[in-house]
């Protein structure tokens, strides 16, 4: 590969400046004429019938336009995996938990909206709840969704190799109980729609979104007309970290509101519904036995794990997938038993968050084989060396892992955090403490998970590219231009890029399963192939050269042989048009992860994803053993993405990522009482602050991925799942005192203390 | 979350935003707005008239005189954390004010709403949706308490950073109503009663807090996850004054977050006088410090808890004003 030009550079977020001064638009900055504000009346029960709702208290409120409740809209199901539908925009006979939808209001004012819905008459007969999964899961349980009697609403259950002789072979058996806690996503934009239709009936929604092509595809269900009839545009987005993977209220009423009334609807959902009524990560309890052999080999693992979905599905099957194949990365395991289950119960409702199902898991993995390297005597770092999953091994689910790092993420986060030098031999109150993770690069199979891209040469030399995948904040926009700009030889700054208008833009998933960069980056990278194959003909042809002579860098189309002769980027276009040949020069392209033995892992193993990233963190803590205030001084991040197209955006992934992952360990937890969620503000909800943010030293490994573009891979997602456990690890080395239930807060490390005297 | 609506006036003179004030029950005053306002939002305050302070000149100063210091009830509290007067006469006044909340809040925030900010719970600062799961208790305007059921009262708790820490200095308030001027100790503002915190009388409002000049040394130690945003899960001042040779002449201890009031540990001040800091009297102080205190389920920590952190918070002041020594 000859030397890169763009990819590889630290360039800032092409809207940055943007944002940092406030001209950047997000949902709620939008507006349109005549525009009507909604309000959503959300049940106060966590489970009652609904026996009747009485709008026109709402409809005699002055300015407003429109009451509906859940019998006036379409009986069509959605959810975000099709085979697990199993909630309506609006409750139709009964609500399932604290903040379900019941009706919703559009008025001229907010003012207006929100005295409307405190004049709905909601008639509830009260059902019996239940909160705990384990509880649910009994006979006799309250049923929450008369389709599912047991209340489990997925499960999986998946043997590799032979468990029961595997555990017979092994040296030693552990066996151990984990607790991880509900977690918010807390983007700090709140979810937001704007919707307008025409008399066509044709609906526009922009909406804080995270996956505009899925949204346009439920929405279409959900209001009952074709696709279409609906256009989805992205605008800003200000953070999701998978919580804008769904469709909501606030996008159908919109769109409902709009077609019904001829006017523009927005709704902006408040802080505390973010909380409510969106989604969480799902809490685990499980019970992980793993059976070791006498040096140290991992031979087998027994998993029992139970997911406390809340009230609806959101992803529920691919979720509880997920954390059992991805039990088999980073280590070899041959023999793995996973029982999984998705149970429901009458709170906030799970889904899809940074990690989607593996932290949880990850967190009992790598906890335990602190307790087990301990017990053994060997080194923590030792037994993960010695159990990483190499790249090109066959894996026993059929994984197909063509780059794999590891081994050196192990490394460099030990050497980082200085592991030879401070573990076990820190002060009373200090420890270090290490975790691994894999992840993967997006999803091989499914459908709608192609993308595409369309690359347009201007007259000027400019680029105009289109793409369809969504920006959220980590800076998708950016990554992409910088592999188109590098596959044409031209700069940054001569792209202008188009994203995420189902209408304009080319299909493409959105964000989520961290495939963005190698999918639609690739997309981009052949658009911008074959754009550049044209103009190069044009001036082949002019410089009487062979076009596989040809090169484009800097702007410049030259030849490879020699490097004097050639011609200026837009000098080039100008032959080409000069040359009689069609304007503009378009090159397109769609990129689908090559299909081998792909699968969505829902029904049979195979290949789930193009590339799978790699990653170590390592922390350093301090314990107050006076007050069990825990400090993480440093945390050290080493991350396999392959090759980092932008090494600083890299980073920032690294970084929030590494700080949310110390809010699972340490800060926040969505409590609940009888359904209620009792902290539902930044102010009760306790993300940790610039104040509490360690010092980060992120390290990238580069393996160069051959599936990804210029040889990226995930970065950021995957780096989620190992701060909480290389924390926690970290406490036990500076105390001496394990915790297997998250999150440690001071009062917890207290007790710890007290009993340990 | 929207304001309700409200009719809003800008008084020019204190006299005559006290006269308005009252004239009528639901009228409220307006400093920094970074408690009236969210609690108007949350609809558990819903006045018809708002009278903002902030056009009343004089209001807002930081002055120092032979007899003490005096404090403006418009000061922000930024700016009596960045006094270099306060620092270096009143350090824990400037520290406790640098604590509260967030940059913004103490940008906002003037020291007379702190003092006069509303008492807090679990249960009450809450959205109307939120409290509508349950019946209105006593501070919403129903008649029970979710925190204590059947204890007949309100046990809202009082969790501002500044009252401790101004009243183990003998803050004095100074407070203007309708009929004119009073002058009595902080102390004496608040009344311990959750429903209804503060003892000022009709129409009347606070307008400088009076510091006498004070010797001996005085900490405030704030407890809370985060170290920025958080109320107080706990907090605590202490003022000491020692006769050099380790002996305790004066002690004050003084908590917030812990009753419906700031609470002081008034045995435990006993205890102290005239007694040498030993580790002994270190233990037996914080036990009894302990015991004063009365927290109760009103936030999301438990009174467990915050008892085990009275304790060791008391302990370390007292440990940190010995070496100190």
């Amino acid at each position: 590969m000859h030397k890169l030009n763009v990819v590889g550079k630290r360039s800032p977020m092409l809207d940055a400046l943007e944002k940092a001064t406030g001209q950047a638009r997000f949902t709620d900055d939008l507006s349109l004429p005549g525009m009507l504000f909604g309000k959503i009346l959300r049940s106060p029960h966590p489970h009652a019938k609904i026996l009747h709702v009485d709008l026109s208290g709402a409809l005699k409120v002055k300015g407003v336009q429109g009451a509906i409740s859940g019998k006036d809209i379409p009986r069509k199901k959605y959810g975000i995996v099709p085979m697990a539908k199993d909630e309506y925009a609006l409750a139709i006979d009964k609500v399932r938990y604290i903040g379900d939808e019941v009706a919703a209001v559009a008025a001229a004012s907010l003012d207006a909206a929100e005295e409307a819905i405190s004049k709905i008459r909601v008639d509830y007969e009260v059902l019996p709840a239940v909160f705990d999964p384990l509880e649910s899961m009994k006979p006799g349980a309250p049923v929450i969704h008369e389709e599912v009697p047991n209340n489990i609403s997925a499960s999986i259950r998946k043997e590799f190799g032979n468990v029961e002789k595997a555990f017979l072979e092994s040296d030693f058996v552990f066996e151990n109980d984990f607790e991880t806690q509900a977690i918010n996503h807390a983007p700090l934009e709140p979810h937001a729609a704007l919707s307008t239709a025409d008399h066509s009936g044709k609906v526009t929604l922009w909406s804080s979104t995270q996956i505009p092509f899925f949204l346009r595809r439920n929405l279409a269900t959900t209001l009952d007309i074709p696709e279409s009839k609906v256009r989805v545009i992205k605008p800003k987005v200000g953070g999701g970290f998978g919580q804008k993977i769904d469709l909501y209220a606030k996008d159908f009423c919109a769109a409902f509101f709009a077609m019904k009334m001829k006017k523009p609807v927005k709704f902006v959902y408040e802080r505390e519904e973010m909380f409510t009524s969106t989604r969480q990560r799902h809490p685990f309890r499980i019970r992980l036995k793993t059976g070791m052999k006498k040096d140290g080999t991992i031979h087998a693992q027994q998993f029992r794990a139970i997911a406390d979905g809340g009230a609806y599905n959101s992803t529920a099957p691919l979720m509880i997938t997920l954390a059992c194949y991805f039990i088999m990365l980073p280590y070899r395991l041959e023999n793995l038993l996973f029982e999984g289950y998705h149970v429901y119960t009458n709170k906030p409702v799970g889904g899809a968050m940074r990690g989607h199902g593996i932290p949880q898991v990850r967190f009992a993995v790598e906890a335990q084989l602190d307790m087990i390297s301990e017990k053994m005597g060997i080194d923590p770092l030792e037994i993960r060396l010695k159990n990483a999953f190499l790249a090109g091994e066959p894996h026993p689910a059929k994984l197909l892992v063509q780059s794999c790092g590891f081994s050196d993420t192990l490394k460099k986060a030990a050497e980082g955090i200085g592991w030879a030098e401070k573990r076990g031999k820190l002060p009373f109150g200090r420890g270090v403490g290490l975790a691994g993770a894999s992840f993967p690069s997006g999803v091989s199979n499914m459908s709608h998970i192609s993308s595409g891209a369309v690359v347009k040469i201007e007259r000027d030399g400019s680029i105009t590219l289109l793409t369809g995948a969504a920006d959220i904040g980590q800076g998708a926009e950016t990554v992409i231009s910088q592999i188109a700009a590098e596959e044409l030889g031209v700069l940054l700054e001569d792209i202008r890029i188009t994203a995420a208008d189902t209408e304009i833009t080319p299909l493409d998933p959105g964000t989520f399963g961290s495939g963005v960069t190698l999918r639609a980056g690739n997309a981009a990278r052949m658009a911008a192939s074959e754009a550049r194959g044209k103009l190069l003909e044009a001036a082949a042809e002019k410089m009487e050269a062979d076009i596989k002579d040809l090169e484009i860098r800097d702007r410049r189309v030259f030849s490879k042989e020699n490097p004097e002769r050639g011609m200026s980027f837009q000098e080039a276009v100008k032959v080409y048009q000069y040359s009689d040949r069609p304007m503009p020069i378009v090159g397109t392209g769609s990129y689908m992860p090559p299909a081998k033995e792909p699968t969505t892992l829902l029904k049979e193993d195979g290949n789930f994803s193009p590339a799978y990233s790699f990653m170590t963190q390592a922390a350093e803590v301090q314990v107050d053993t006076a007050t069990g205030k825990i400090t993480v001084l440093n945390m050290v991040a080493a991350h396999d993405c392959g090759r980092a197209i932008n090494p600083m955006l890299v980073e920032g992934q690294l970084e929030g990522s590494v700080v949310g992952g110390m809010g699972q360990a340490l800060y926040e937890d969505v409590m609940t009482e009888k359904g209620q969620v009792l902290n539902p503000s930044f102010l009760d909800y306790g993300i940790p602050t610039a104040m509490e943010a360690p010092s980060i030293n992120s390290v990238e490994v580069e393996t160069d991925d051959p599936e990804g573009p210029f040889g990226a891979k995930e970065s950021g997602e995957g780096t989620q799942l190992a701060p909480a456990p290389a924390i926690i690890n970290a406490i036990y080395d500076a105390i001496g005192v394990r915790f297997n239930i998250l999150p440690v807060t001071p009062e917890k490390v207290l007790e710890a203390l007290q009993k340990k005297e | 979350m929207r304001l309700p609506q409200f009719e809003y006036v800008e008084p020019k003179t204190l006299k005559e935003a006290s006269k308005m004030l009252a004239s009528d029950k639901k009228t409220v005053v307006l400093a920094g707005g970074t408690d009236l306002l969210v609690n108007m939002k949350h609809r558990v305050i819903e006045p018809r008239r708002v009278i903002n302070l902030k056009a009343i000149p004089k209001l807002d100063h930081i002055t120092a005189g032979k007899d003490g210091l005096r404090i403006g009830a418009l000061t922000t509290l930024h700016d009596i954390a960045s006094s270099p007067l306060i620092q270096e006469q009143y350090p824990a006044v400037g520290q406790a004010a640098g604590e509260v909340g967030a940059y913004a809040h103490q940008a906002m925030g003037t020291l007379g709403g702190n003092l006069c900010q509303e008492n807090r719970c679990r249960f009450y600062n809450q959205s109307p949706f939120w409290r509508g799961v349950r019946s209105p208790c006593y501070k919403a305007g129903g008649d029970l308490c979710h925190v204590v059921k059947k204890s007949g009262k309100c046990h809202s708790a009082y969790c501002g950073d500044m009252a401790p820490a101004l009243i183990v200095l003998d803050a004095q308030v100074k407070v203007t109503g309708p009929d004119g001027e009073r002058f009595f100790p902080l102390k004496k503002l608040y009344n311990q009663n959750g429903k209804k915190p503060l003892s000022l009388k009709t129409g009347e409002i606070l307008k400088e807090v009076f510091i006498p000049p004070s010797s001996g040394k005085t900490l405030y130690l704030k407890w809370r996850l985060r170290d920025s945003l958080e109320f107080p899960i706990l907090s605590l001042s202490l003022h000491m004054e020692t006769d050099g040779k380790g002996q305790v002449k004066k002690a004050r201890i003084v908590f917030s977050s812990v009753g419906e009031g700031p609470v002081e540990a008034v045995s435990a001040e006993k205890m102290l006088k005239g007694k040498l800091l030993d580790e002994r009297m270190i233990e037996k102080v914080s036990e009894q410090a302990v015991k004063e205190i009365s927290p109760m389920r009103t936030s999301i920590h438990s009174p467990a808890y915050k008892r085990k952190m009275a304790a060791i918070l008391v302990r370390q002041a007292l440990e940190e004003l010995r070496n100190a020594e």
